[in-house]
């Protein structure tokens, strides 16, 4: 008897000791209607299954929600590793590396219209081309582009490309695709966007990985350079006429690049530098798309992070603060004077404005 | 530099560093030799107390030797139920001693308290230990590596038989691949201990012991499990002459490991299966002893393992798959002499390690090549030491530790060649002779001076150790309680990786300095005869770390290692065993309850200084509940059944501490069953893993399996 009541006691003392879960922080407000708002495409932990987070800043009501995808859909999340993000015909395209899946989500609603799996591929980076409906993603470890449907996601075509392709561009009905071999590939794959055949490949500098258009239907190429080479290579910036396939501008420079490029409509390419000592991004550089002048760390800083929005004529870029918690969103008029401050979530990287 | 002293406990300031003198600053070293004063005087004026209460307490004449205790040493099957601490003799210490003497708490396991357990690795057998989290990657095959005192798997050293077997390349062991069938005992030794062990001995050491050859016999053992689990192996030992002795054996593993499991994200559940973590493994093993007269002893132990599988990687979404592939290849021979004379014995290890890692993943391809990096090490060591006894209280180990290590792989930036000489001294000292209520009080003084240069780069360190232990006499014939301390410097050497890597993403420092800490023990043990057996074992420990290695950006696109990070750990660690019923029924509970945070900043963006490490649970617990019978000479020999529940806290998964994993509690069985049929002995079993179907996590992203059983059946000729 004393023995059961001993053992009984002893049970209970032990077991009570136990300390309980944390409470799991809310998963953020549900989302009011927005008009105009900026989205942030938080990267997230790469080992966490449910790191990939969306982050909205309304704009009119100067307010920001968290967790918004969790908070529309029954706490689904996203997925793991957000590396992409674009929005068309009312809808955002949001993909994930690390999980291996593309998200469309109804940017009203916010809730999921549609999922697709890519087992296997790390799908890494997008592009619409409303005209033919498609959607291209990159596969980051598979040297190849997969061509989906933009309505069904269904999958029309997969494209050899370069190694770990990346940024990707569309002027006329030319899609350029960067190689960026993480350094170790120089080159942009051209595809024919009716065909869907490559049909150039053009020799840039070391790691392409990031392109965008300008104003003039030019096709301007972000090349990072490569660090880790024998003989290290630096930054550069290729400009590519799209008819003829040549480089006719390039612009050097003495650091490595980050990779991201954004376009202005008032004729200014921004591009993100790196930051001596950093792992995470570096200074806004900014350069006039007709003289090719760069206004060197004309927003100082380390930011991971680069958007622009058209309409309010500002510049947004992350800081993610080496990914030990969250990071921060700041917003910069086009003069380069700092307007606004707000916390997003963990790894700030890639922004959407829904105007 | 300017705060160097030439001898901390000296306090002379000295303005120029000697490579002889360790880097020490004073405000630490002071704290340090504070520490080992207070626990020394504590001890003794305990004693002294104790003592002169000595002559009112009842006298319990228990025999003793020349050390105060009963020694006894056993020849296998050690620590099973009927055997107390002080009767279990420790073989991982410079100077061998019971484990109740021991100053720093000791946790050993023979083939019976192993047998008990649903064990197939070391890694499943050290789980249930106090103070000790395996983080573990999954099913059988996925890598499975220590995190004790809430440091990792760097901070603990392996030893096999007494001989360091962790890996320079990256400081782990899968304890995954060394079998539960290998090891005839397992001691761990919780604790800071780099006065014995050198580097590395942060946390403490687990040292595993092979099988001894026994009398003529031949065992075949299989089994078979859940998930295309099988496994066969063969062993044959005896006496060759009166004087030499052998044991091989061979074994062969394997399994498909497609194990189903539950994806949740939000209301979505997914039933997924497990996918590329099958694996194969082989092992052979040959030991050979030889006893030349009655004190000296030679043993030649000799194994080779070979694995191939796969690594399913981590689940991070329904699409998760994996087609990445690891071979791993471990040789080892090891020759040792063993004198135990007294007053003057002496033992010399040698020992020839070769280890080879490969990992290859083909869907990661960067640039041109898919990823494919292998390294192999290659490690010579010998151990030369000798023990004497100085009169009856006093006894000395005098040893050294000499190593050559060479590291090839294609993640290095080249070739990396190690070279360690340590010398160590290290003493038992009984204070207080033995009396009515007291035991003694012994003082474990060690220190040990290692130079390790790994390229061109030469670090040197002293570690010193002060241990002490007051046992008492059974107090009213029912309680008898030990007192026990400790407080040492410990470090750890940086590996290969932290020092070469060259693998792309980073790049390694080869001007890391090594890793400091403080420790400090202090624990009790108790044993209560009162409604059957009590042991009782209770230690609270403390872990200032500084400079510790964190890998942060290097500038470009790289990250690098840098001795940025001050850590401490501290918590308490419960271990219970009652025994009843005639000792055929044993119910223990392991609790360990620690904090584990950074004390600061590891940079001025560092927006968590105080978080707590990550993956560390800040509780764990076992309940085990066991039963063993002997039936008598019959077909039925033995019958025994176990019961245990594991239950591990919560683990932050961020380093900001908002994320977690949640805590878990996994129950598992075994029935057991001895038989005698013709003349052989027949040992079958059936085991039951996570018997209530949790659906659960060790490591994020890496699920465990549900139910699975396995049975087993072992005849002896």
């Amino acid at each position: 008897m004393h023995s059961r009541v001993y053992l009984a006691v002893l049970l209970l003392l032990v077991v009570a000791a136990c300390k309980k879960d944390p409470v799991t922080p809310p998963d953020g407000l549900i989302v009011q209607p927005v008009v105009k708002a900026v989205y942030v495409l938080n990267e997230g932990d790469f080992s966490d299954p449910t790191g990939a987070r969306l982050t909205v800043y309304d704009v009119e009501k100067d307010t920001v929600y968290r967790d918004v995808y969790e908070a529309a859909n029954n706490g689904s999340h996203l997925g793991n590793v957000g590396d992409d993000m674009k929005f068309y015909n009312g809808k955002a395209y949001i993909v994930m590396s690390g999980s291996r899946n593309l998200i469309v989500m109804n940017l009203s609603t916010h809730r999921k219209e549609l999922e697709v799996s890519f087992p296997g591929s790390a799908v890494h980076d997008l592009l619409i081309d409303s005209v033919r409906s498609r959607l291209y993603v990159t596969r980051l470890f598979s040297s190849s582009v997969y061509v989906l449907n933009l309505s069904s996601l269904a999958l029309i075509d997969s494209i050899l490309v370069g190694a770990n392709p990346q940024g990707m561009a569309l002027s006329g009905n030319k899609v350029f695709i960067c190689n960026s071999g993480y350094g170790s590939d120089s080159t942009v794959t051209v595809v024919d966007a009716t065909t869907l055949r490559a049909v150039a490949t053009i020799r840039v500098a070391d790691g392409p990985t990031g392109a965008a258009v300008a104003s003039d239907g030019k096709v301007w190429v972000v090349c990072t350079g490569n660090a880790f080479a024998p003989s290290p290579t630096k930054g550069k910036i290729f400009v590519v006429d799209p008819t003829t396939l040549t480089k006719t501008d390039s612009i050097r420079f003495t650091e490595n690049l980050w990779g991201s490029i954004v376009m202005s409509q008032d004729g200014y390419a921004y591009v993100l530098g790196t930051t001596s000592g950093s792992f995470f991004g570096g200074p806004v550089h900014r350069i006039s798309v007709s003289s090719k002048t760069v206004a060197l760390n004309f927003i100082t800083g380390t930011y991971y992070g680069l958007g622009y929005d058209d309409v309010a004529r500002e510049i947004y870029v992350s800081d993610v603060r080496e990914f030990s918690g969250n990071g921060d969103v700041k917003i910069y008029t086009n003069a380069g004077a700092l307007r606004r401050t707000f916390s997003a979530q963990k790894g700030p990287a890639v922004f959407g404005f829904k105007r | 530099m300017s705060s160097t002293i030439f001898a901390g406990r000296f306090g002379i300031a000295h303005g120029a560093a000697s490579v002889f003198v360790p880097r020490l600053s004073l405000a630490k070293d002071g704290v340090f030799y504070l520490h080992m004063i207070v626990v020394s005087y504590i001890l003794l004026v305990l004693a002294a107390v104790m003592e002169s209460f000595a002559s009112i307490r009842l006298s319990i004449d228990e025999p003793y030797d020349s050390t105060g205790v009963a020694v006894r040493r056993l020849a296998d099957s050690v620590a099973s139920e009927a055997y107390t601490l002080d009767e279990i003799l420790v073989t991982g210490t410079r100077v061998p001693h019971t484990a109740a003497l021991s100053a720093l708490p000791v946790s050993v396991a023979g083939k019976a308290d192993l047998a008990r357990t649903n064990a197939v690795s070391l890694a499943e057998a050290l789980s249930s230990l106090p103070g000790i989290f395996i983080k573990n990657y999954g099913g059988v095959s996925g890598l499975k590596t220590i995190a004790q005192r809430g440091l990792g798997a760097e901070h603990t050293v392996v030893l096999l038989n007494g001989m360091r077997i962790s890996n320079v390349q990256n400081g782990l062991v899968d304890l995954g691949l060394i079998g539960i069938d290998e090891v005839e005992r397992l001691e761990v030794l919780r604790g800071g201990q780099s006065a014995s062990f050198g580097a590395d001995a942060v946390a403490g050491i687990v040292n595993a012991v092979t099988t001894a050859p026994g009398d003529e016999h031949v065992t075949v053992t299989s089994s078979v499990g859940s998930f295309g689990y099988r496994r066969y192996s063969i062993g044959v030992g005896g006496k060759v002459t009166d004087a030499l002795s052998a044991h091989a054996t061979y074994r062969d593993e394997r399994g498909d490991e497609n194990y189903p499991f539950l994806f949740r994200n939000g209301e979505q559940r997914f039933e997924l299966v497990r996918q590329n973590a099958d694996f194969t493994s082989r092992v052979g093993t040959l030991r050979t002893d030889v006893q030349f007269d009655e004190r000296l002893h030679l043993s030649l132990f000799g194994r080779t393992f070979t694995s191939k599988r796969g690594v399913g990687g981590p689940v991070v979404g329904p699409a998760s798959v994996s087609v990445a592939r690891q071979n791993d290849d471990d040789h080892l021979l090891q020759l040792m002499v063993k004198s135990e004379n007294v007053p003057l014995g002496y033992h010399l290890g040698m020992q020839f390690h070769y280890s080879y890692q490969r990992y290859e993943d083909r869907a990661f391809i960067i640039g041109a090549s898919a990823l494919d990096n292998f390294s192999k090490i290659l490690d010579y060591r010998i151990e030369p030491g000798v023990l004497y006894a100085l009169g009856e209280a006093t006894r000395v180990a005098l040893g050294g530790e000499f190593a050559h290590t060479a590291g090839r792989g294609n993640v290095l930036a080249s070739d990396l060649r190690r070279v360690t000489s340590a010398l160590y001294v290290a003493g038992q000292q009984r204070m207080i002779a033995p009396s009515n209520l007291l035991s003694g009080v012994w003082l474990y003084p060690a220190l040990r001076f290692d130079a390790i240069r790994t390229g061109t780069e030469t670090l040197t360190n002293f570690s010193p150790q002060l241990g002490a232990v007051c046992t008492f006499r059974g107090i009213g014939g029912v309680v008898s309680p030990t007192l026990r301390a400790s407080v040492s410097r410990n470090f750890r050497a940086p590996t290969f990786n932290e020092l070469s890597y060259a693998g792309g993403g980073g790049i390694g420092n080869p001007r890391l300095q090594p890793e400091r800490s403080t420790s400090v023990d202090v624990g009790l043990d108790l044993a209560v005869s009162l409604f059957g057996r009590h042991l009782l074992q209770v230690s609270y420990f403390d872990i200032a770390m500084r400079d510790r290695i964190v890998w942060v950006s290097a500038g470009g696109f790289g990250v690098t290692p840098r001795n940025v990070r001050r850590v401490r750990t501290n918590g308490v660690e419960l271990t219970y065993r009652w025994l009843f019923f005639e000792e055929q029924l044993s119910v223990g509970i392991n609790y360990t309850s620690l904090a584990a945070r950074k004390t600061e900043a590891d940079s001025p963006s560092d927006r968590n200084p105080h978080a707590h490490l990550i993956y560390i649970p800040q509780e764990a617990a076992q309940y085990t509940a066991a039963y063993r019978c002997a039936l008598g000479d019959g077909v039925f020999r033995e019958v025994g059944a176990a019961l245990s529940v594991a239950y591990v806290g919560f683990r932050y998964t961020s380093e900001d501490n908002q994320k977690f994993l949640p805590s878990y509690a996994v129950a598992e069985m075994n029935l057991r069953l001895g038989l005698a049929i013709a003349g052989l002995a027949v040992d079958v079993r059936f085991d039951v893993n996570n018997v209530f179907d949790k659906e659960y996590q060790s490591v994020p992203g890496y699920p465990m399996p549900l139910r699975s059983y396995r049975a087993a059946c072992n005849i002896t000729f």
